[in-house]
């Protein structure tokens, strides 16, 4: 990665904030959640794909705009 | 016909199939190391990608991953953090392993870390211990085929003879056809688990609520079942570091070798971002066969029986036959690649180290000798274990994770020794070993051995690496000197680039 002292960071910040939306504390207050109900899943189910699915996105801007090679 | 002949003869077509695969595509003529190994460092994207995620997915993601859904509902997801986070270490630790790879001819771990620490003996144990953890990984493929053999014709061909199956299939068209038979059959195999596992799933839930809206299925979890669609507060801890445990994925020896054989680092880099999406997808059709497991086949006796019992129960058999052989691609796709790993771990570290005169020929003849032995080894263990698939594959990947710290010196921290190195990695696997099967330390405060190997391995690697002489400047030249040296060729084009643009 191209890599300054202040883009590493930023990356940190970014994976903080990942690792934060899918455990502790943001993925721990959703995997309680059985309601709102939402694409016929429970909220704690559907949050899960959905924020998997953000961080597959993520990481292919990652790619795509600082990744080397 | 009976049902399980039909099931029965779709599976041998494919196991035909794959041998042809391995066939058509091995490496003709004379055979080198490096062909037979890396594949010549010429495998492209597409296949790297297969091979790569057929790799990383065994009976583990088939089998064991809806057994766990099965018992124990959405806590499996904090698996999904590795399928993510990991995948972004082929490019962290991929990239500057191929570099040194295609400048110094590197074929495994062993032989890359130890020529950087200058330690024979550090080369020969990283080479023990990765053999040591790849086995309890090879006997859960090997029992994995032998349930599905099982299973899928009612008894017939007992466990063991199934695991005798799937054994001789492997060896087959790993002694014919070397790395490539391994990454293209990988190739065929990938393609036909996805397919047939999203195909799985939308039957089951077809035929098991009458329509492929799964509301209704969701809706009798959370009602009946809510432990299964939650995660407690308890499991909080165990959630959140399983996945530095799970590292040990991009570690573990048939994964990195996969850094050596592909043809540029472009195609690391897009495998380490595009691999989450086959990764988080496949789980989607599993929950929804251990869900409708969980509410119409309950109480079942062994939870990893859950596919391939709801399949037998719910399907026409070409479609179980069908499934079935996803299912077995699943476990063969790992395990070849797994016994190729083990082969080319025994013939570059341990024979070539000992014997570095002898030719390719007689290298390749031990290394082929090699997989027969250690596969029949796996194969005899597996007949005495029943432990879940997915605890023995989480100690196989925690104990393969331990070589992480001696490969961060060797690629990024000029500070690291051999004593370091050498001793993180002796306590590292000796805490893995205790946390793991001594009960009066197991797994403290609910994490994972691997995590525990790690943290103490890392202690002890930097503390010893900070009181003990480095390897000579040569090596540090031959090393990061080169690294550095490649990135600064990468960086001065785009800079210039960015000049021209600003004026």
């Amino acid at each position: 990665m191209r890599s300054t002292k202040r883009h590493n960071w930023i990356y940190i910040v970014i994976w903080v904030l990942a690792f934060a939306l899918v455990n502790y504390p943001i993925g721990a207050w959703a995997s309680v959640k059985l309601d709102p109900f939402i694409l016929g899943m429970p909220f704690s189910v559907f949050y899960f794909w959905m924020a998997y699915s953000v961080l597959i996105l993520a990481g292919i801007l990652l790619a795509w705009k600082v990744m080397k090679d | 016909m009976e049902r399980w002949m039909i099931i029965l003869l779709i599976v041998a077509i494919y196991c035909a199939v794959v041998i042809a695969v391995g066939v058509f595509t091995r490496t003709k003529g004379q055979t080198t190391l490096q062909d037979y190994f890396v594949g010549n460092r010429s495998i492209g994207a597409f296949v790297s990608f297969f091979t790569y995620v057929a790799t990383f997915h065994s009976s583990f993601a088939f089998i064991g991953a809806a057994g766990q859904m099965y018992s124990s509902g959405i806590k499996f997801f904090a698996t999904f953090t590795s399928c993510v986070v990991s995948p972004l270490m082929i490019y962290i630790i991929g990239r500057p392993t191929w570099y040194l790879g295609k400048k110094y001819n590197y074929m495994t771990q062993g032989e890359l870390v130890g020529d950087y620490y200058e330690s024979k003996a550090l080369r020969y144990l990283v080479a023990v211990v990765s053999l040591i953890f790849l086995v309890p990984y090879l006997q859960s493929q090997i029992a994995a085929g032998g349930i599905i053999f099982e299973t899928i014709t009612e008894g017939r061909i007992s466990y063991l003879m199934g695991c005798v199956i799937l054994y001789a299939v492997i060896i087959c068209y790993i002694l014919l056809g070397g790395f490539k038979a391994v990454a293209w059959t990988d190739t065929v195999q990938g393609i036909l688990m996805i397919v047939m596992i999203w195909i799985a799933g939308g039957v089951i839930l077809l035929r098991t609520t009458g329509s492929l809206d799964w509301t209704s299925l969701m809706q009798t979890m959370a009602t009946n079942y809510s432990d299964r669609v939650l995660i407690p507060a308890e499991y909080w801890p165990t959630y959140m570091t399983s996945f530095i445990s799970l590292f040990g994925i991009s570690i573990y020896p048939p994964s990195f070798q996969r850094f050596f054989a592909v043809k540029n680092p472009k195609s690391l880099k897009w495998l380490s971002v595009t691999t989450p999406i086959y990764l988080i997808f496949f789980y989607v059709p599993i929950m929804i066969i251990a869900f409708a497991g969980v509410i119409y086949m309950p109480g079942l006796e062994s939870a990893d029986q859950v596919v391939p019992m709801m399949l037998t129960q719910y399907a026409s058999p070409v479609l179980v036959g069908l499934v079935m052989s996803g299912a077995l691609a699943a476990t063969m796709s790992s395990t070849d690649s797994q016994l190729h790993s083990a082969s080319s771990i025994f013939t570059v570290d341990l024979y070539k180290g000992v014997r570095p005169q002898a030719s390719d020929k007689k290298a390749l003849f031990a290394g082929k000798a090699f997989i027969v032995v250690i596969s029949a080894a796996a194969l005899i263990l597996s007949q005495y274990s029943n432990a879940l698939i997915t605890t023995i594959v989480t100690i196989a990947l925690g104990g393969c994770l331990q070589v992480l710290p001696s490969l961060i010196g060797a690629l990024f921290w000029r500070g690291a020794s051999k004593a370091g190195a050498f001793s993180g990695l002796v306590v590292g696997v000796l805490v893995v070993i205790l946390t793991q099967y001594v009960p009066a330390i197991q797994a403290p405060l609910g994490l994972s051995s691997g995590f525990w190997g790690l943290v103490c391995n890392l202690l002890v690697f930097v503390v010893v690496s900070k009181l003990t002489p480095k390897p000579s400047q040569a090596t540090l030249e031959k090393f990061h000197g080169y690294l550095d040296q490649v990135n600064r060729e990468y960086e001065e084009p785009q800079v210039a680039v960015k000049k021209e643009v600003v004026q």
